[in-house]
C-alpha cells in the first residue's frame, strides 16, 4: 500500500540521533498498532499509532494502525531527520511535537507513599488480569512461571530492603525473560521497579543495573524497555500514572490511570503495575529504616 | 506423552495475540496441552521443570517463538496438529476491499469481459500465449522476453488486422487508460500520450510530463525490438494511429532507442497524418529528419516532456538551469587522479541518456550497451576509464530478477567502484512506481554509506549521483527517497536529463561556473 503518513510525536532523544546521522536498519517486527525497526546500532524505534501513547524510542504516525501498509520484517528502513521510510511506506517528520520523559520526585513521606501503594494494590486488584504476577491461572505453563515470578519478587524486594546488591542482582537475572510473551512478565515488573528506582529521591540504591549480560536474557524489545526504566524512562501512560500517584495531596483520576496501563498488552499491564507498586511498598519501608 | 516442539525464528507477536494463539491450540483436537513462548533462558528453564525441554527447544534464542504441543503417546497425527498451528500464525484477515479473480485460461479470462491480456510467461510458450489472446479479441501486453522475431511479426500482423495492440513482446511499461501496466508510474491523467520502444525512456518522459504539470492519456508500450529492420514498427505505427483517433490524446511523444533507418523514415511518414503535434525522441537521432516530417524534435528526454507540455497544457513551462555553482564546488573537491565516470543503471534509457552526453563531449565511455564494437565492455568485465553499465540488459538479468526487482548486484558493484581511485563520479538510478522494488533508495543505503566510507578513508571525495524516477503519486513517494539520498550525501538530478549534464559538468573540459 502507497503510503505517506506524518509524525504527530516523537521521543526527543531519536530526533536528536537521527539529526546527528542518519539511521539505517530494517523493519523488527510488525504489530497491528506499533512497527519497530531495528538500526544497525541495535536501537529499536517504534512507530506507534495514533492512538498509542508517547514512549522512549517511539515516534507516533497519524495512522490508525500498520495492517493495512503490507509492511513486513526485513524491509530496509531508514531513519532522517526529515522523515523516515520502510517498503512502500513513509513518515514525514513535519515538526512534531518533541516528547520528554519527565521525572516524578518521590517527595512523599513514609505514611503517605505506603497508602498511595495500597491504593495502588486495591486498584490493581480491580483493574489487573490474571496470569504473569498475578497467578491464578490454570496454564500450567504459566503456572509455573507465576510461581518464579513471585520467588524472584520476594527475592528481589528483600534483597533491595537490606541493600543488598549482589543478591538484588542475582534475583533480576532470575525475573528477566521469565515469561511467554514479547515483553515477559519477569520483566514488566522489573520495568514497575525499575522506574520507580529511577526517580529523583528514590531509596532503593541497590537496584542493580541492567547490563549487557542481564539483557541479553530476554527480548530486544523488552531489554530496551527495561534499559530506558532504569533511566527514568517509560511510556507516558505510566509516568502519567506514577506522577498521579506521587502527586501531593492525594491523585486525581488515578483509576483511569489506572486502567489505562492496565489495558498494556495481556498481562504486561498488570505486571506494570505490580512492578510500581512493589517499588512504593519499597520507598515506603525503606524510609522507615532511615 | 509425546513433546513436539517447533521453533519459529525471529518471530514477534504481540502478547495478545501470543495468547490466543496459545489459547486455540490448547482447543486443538489431539492436543493435551499447548505452550508458545518466547525462547528465553528464564522460559526454557520452566519447560526443563516441566519435562518438556527438547534439544531443538534447548537451543531456541531469546528472538525465537518457541511452540510446545504435548499430545498422548501414540497419537498418529501430530504433524496435522503442528500444522493447524502453525496455520494461526499465519492466518491473517482478508484486506479489506480486495478482490481478486484467478483464471486458468486465457478464454475464461476472455468471458469476463476482459479486453486486455498481460502475458508473462516463459519465452517459449509465450507467442502461443500471445496469439490465443489475440484470437479472443484480447490487447496483449507480452512480458516475456526471448520470443522469437518471426513469431514477433505473425503476432502483430495479426493485431493489426485485427486493430489491437500487440505490445511486446519485451515490453514492459504501458499505461492505458489511467492505469499502469508492469513497470510504470502513477501520474496525472492528462492529454500526452506516448508510444515507446523503451520502457525506463517512457517511464521517464511520463514522470517529466506529470512534474510539469501535464499528464498522460496513453502510454503504449511497442518492445524493444519494434523499430527493428525485421519487425519494421508495426506497433509503433499502429500506436500512432490509435493516440491520432484518441479524443484524450492532444499532443503524441515517439521514444526510442535509435531506430533503423528505413523503419524511422517509415514511423516519420506517418507524423503528418496523425493530425496531431508529434514529439520525436530518438535517442542520437537527426533533427532535420523529424523536422522535415513536420514533428518536433527532441534532443533528451526533458526536452521531449518539455515541448509535450508546452503544446498540451502550459505554453511557458521551463526546466530549471543546472547548478552551476554546485558543479564548481563538487570539482574544487576531487583530486587530479578522479577522472572517471562509473554509472550504475537499472534503466537501459537513462543509461543511454546519460553515457551520449559524455560521448556527446567526446570523451570515449565503455558499457554493456555501446554501440561502438571497440568500447563494448562485458557484463562481468572490470570497468576500465568512463563506464557505463546498464544491470537491466540481458547479461545481468540471464537467470535472476531485473534491477528494479533485486538490486543486490548493484550494490556490490557501488561497493567495488567507489574503492577505485580514479573515480571521481559514481551515478546510479532508482526507479520507482508499480512493480518496482519497494524501497529502491532504502535498500542501496547501506551501500552508499559503504562506498562513502571507502573514499574517506583514502581521503578523497566521491560524489555520488542519483536519479530518482518517480512522482509524489508513487509508491512510494519522491520526496521520501530524495531526501533519504540527500541525507546520505548523495547530490539528486532532477531528471535523466539532468543527470548527463551534471556528470558531463563534473567531468567535462568546460568551464561550469
Amino acid at each position: 500500500m502507497n503510503a505517506t503518513a506524518v509524525a504527530l510525536s516523537m521521543d526527543a532523544v531519536v530526533a536528536g540521533k537521527a539529526r546527528e546521522r542518519v539511521l539505517l536498519g530494517e523493519v523488527h517486527s510488525v504489530f497491528r498498532r506499533v512497527l519497530n525497526v531495528v538500526t544497525q546500532q541495535d536501537q529499536l524505534v517504534a512507530f506507534a499509532a495514533a492512538t498509542v501513547d508517547d514512549a522512549p524510542w517511539t515516534i507516533r504516525v497519524d495512522v490508525d494502525g500498520w495492517c493495512r501498509h503490507q509492511v513486513e520484517a526485513g524491509t530496509p528502513a531508514v531513519v532522517t531527520a526529515q522523515g523516515a521510510t520502510f517498503g512502500a511506506t513513509s513518515v514525514k517528520f513535519a515538526k512534531p511535537r518533541l516528547w520528554y520523559a519527565k521525572d516524578v520526585p518521590l517527595i512523599l513521606d513514609r505514611t503517605e507513599l505506603a497508602a498511595r501503594a495500597r491504593l495502588l494494590d486495591d486498584l490493581l486488584a480491580a483493574h489487573g488480569v490474571p496470569g504473569g504476577m498475578q497467578g491464578n491461572t490454570s496454564d500450567p505453563f504459566q503456572a509455573a512461571v507465576s510461581i518464579r515470578l513471585r520467588q524472584g519478587q520476594t527475592a528481589l524486594t528483600q534483597a533491595l530492603r537490606r541493600n543488598d546488591a549482589e543478591a538484588a542482582r542475582k534475583a533480576a537475572e532470575g525475573l528477566v525473560g521469565l515469561g511467554p510473551g514479547l515483553t515477559p512478565a519477569g520483566d514488566d515488573f522489573l520495568t514497575g521497579l525499575a522506574l520507580v528506582a529511577a526517580q529523583p529521591g528514590s531509596r532503593a540504591t541497590s537496584f542493580p543495573r541492567l547490563t549487557g549480560k542481564i539483557l541479553a536474557r530476554t527480548t530486544l524489545l523488552s531489554a530496551v524497555t527495561l534499559c530506558e526504566a532504569a533511566n527514568g524512562r517509560a511510556r507516558e501512560s505510566l509516568l502519567d500514572l506514577l506522577r498521579r500517584l506521587l502527586e501531593p495531596g492525594g491523585g486525581t483520576g488515578l483509576a483511569d490511570a489506572v486502567a489505562r496501563v492496565a489495558a498494556i498488552g495481556h498481562t504486561s499491564g498488570t505486571d506494570l503495575l505490580s512492578g510500581v507498586a512493589a517499588g512504593l511498598h519499597l520507598e515506603s519501608e525503606m524510609r522507615g529504616s532511615v | 506423552m509425546t513433546v513436539t516442539a517447533v521453533i519459529k525464528k525471529n518471530t514477534y507477536f504481540d502478547s495478545v495475540s501470543l495468547m490466543s494463539i496459545s489459547t486455540k491450540a490448547n482447543q486443538a483436537d489431539g492436543v493435551d496441552q499447548a505452550f508458545v513462548a518466547m525462547g528465553t533462558e528464564m522460559n526454557k528453564g520452566v519447560l526443563d521443570n516441566l519435562g518438556l525441554l527438547t534439544p531443538e527447544l534447548a537451543d531456541a534464542a531469546n528472538g525465537d517463538l518457541m511452540i510446545v504441543v504435548v499430545t498422548e503417546e501414540g497419537t498418529e497425527d501430530v504433524e496435522e496438529i503442528l500444522a493447524r498451528i502453525e496455520e494461526l500464525l499465519v492466518r491473517k484477515p482478508p484486506a479489506e476491499g480486495e478482490t481478486a479473480v484467478v483464471h486458468r485460461t486465457i478464454e475464461s479470462a476472455a468471458q469476463r469481459n476482459a479486453n486486455l491480456a498481460i502475458i508473462a510467461v516463459n519465452g517459449a510458450y509465450a507467442a502461443r500465449e500471445a496469439r490465443k489472446a489475440l484470437e479472443n479479441d484480447l490487447h496483449v501486453l507480452l512480458f516475456s522476453d526471448n520470443v522469437p522475431v518471426e513469431d514477433e511479426i505473425a503476432l502483430k500482423n495479426l493485431a493489426h488486422d485485427k486493430g489491437l495492440l500487440m505490445m511486446g513482446p519485451d515490453c514492459g511499461t504501458a499505461i492505458i487508460n489511467n492505469t499502469g501496466l508492469c513497470f510504470a508510474n502513477a501520474v496525472r491523467p492528462g492529454s500526452v500520450g506516448i508510444v515507446a520502444a523503451s520502457g525506463t525512456g517512457s517511464q521517464e518522459v511520463s514522470v517529466r510530463v506529470h512534474a510539469l504539470g501535464g499528464g498522460i492519456s496513453q502510454l503504449i508500450g511497442t518492445g524493444g525490438r519494434d523499430l527493428s529492420a525485421e519487425v519494421g514498427g508495426i506497433m509503433m505505427i499502429d500506436g500512432i494511429r490509435a493516440l491520432a483517433a484518441d479524443d484524450r490524446t492532444d499532443a503524441i511523444v515517439l521514444v526510442s532507442k535509435p531506430p533503423a533507418p528505413e523503419v524511422e523514415k517509415k514511423v516519420l511518414a506517418e507524423i503528418a497524418g496523425a493530425g496531431k503535434p508529434v514529439v520525436v525522441y530518438f535517442i542520437g537521432g537527426s533533427e532535420e529528419a523529424v523536422a522535415a516530417a513536420g514533428g518536433h524534435f527532441a534532443a533528451t528526454s526533458q526536452d521531449a516532456a518539455l515541448q509535450a507540455v508546452w503544446l498540451t497544457t502550459d505554453p511557458v513551462a521551463e526546466v530549471p538551469a543546472l547548478d552551476a555553482a554546485h558543479v564548481a564546488a563538487v570539482r574544487a573537491k576531487l583530486k587530479p587522479e578522479q577522472q572517471y565516470v562509473r554509472g550504475i543503471f537499472c534503466g537501459g534509457t537513462l543509461c543511454d541518456e546519460s553515457m551520449y552526453a559524455l560521448l556527446n563531449a567526446g570523451e570515449d565511455v565503455w558499457s554493456n550497451i555501446q554501440k561502438t564494437p571497440e568500447f563494448v565492455l562485458p557484463a562481468g568485465a572490470a570497468s576500465r576509464g568512463h563506464t557505463f553499465l546498464d544491470f537491466g540488459d540481458d547479461e545481468f538479468t540471464n537467470g535472476r530478477p531485473h534491477p528494479m526487482i533485486d538490486p543486490s548486484l548493484r550494490l556490490e558493484r557501488l561497493v567495488r567502484e567507489a574503492a577505485d581511485p580514479t573515480v571521481a563520479v559514481l551515478v546510479m538510478d532508482f526507479v520507482l512506481g508499480f512493480g518496482s522494488h519497494e524501497d529502491p533508495v532504502g535498500v542501496t543505503l547501506p551501500a552508499i554509506a559503504e562506498a562513502k566510507r571507502l573514499a574517506e578513508k583514502d581521503g578523497r571525495h566521491l560524489e555520488i549521483v542519483g536519479y530518482v524516477l518517480g512522482t509524489d503519486l508513487d509508491t512510494p513517494a519522491l520526496a521520501g527517497q530524495v531526501a533519504a539520498l540527500e541525507a546520505a550525501g548523495v547530490t539528486v538530478a532532477r531528471s535523466s536529463t539532468e543527470t548527463g549534464q551534471y556528470v558531463r559538468a563534473i567531468i567535462g573540459k568546460e568551464a561550469t561556473a
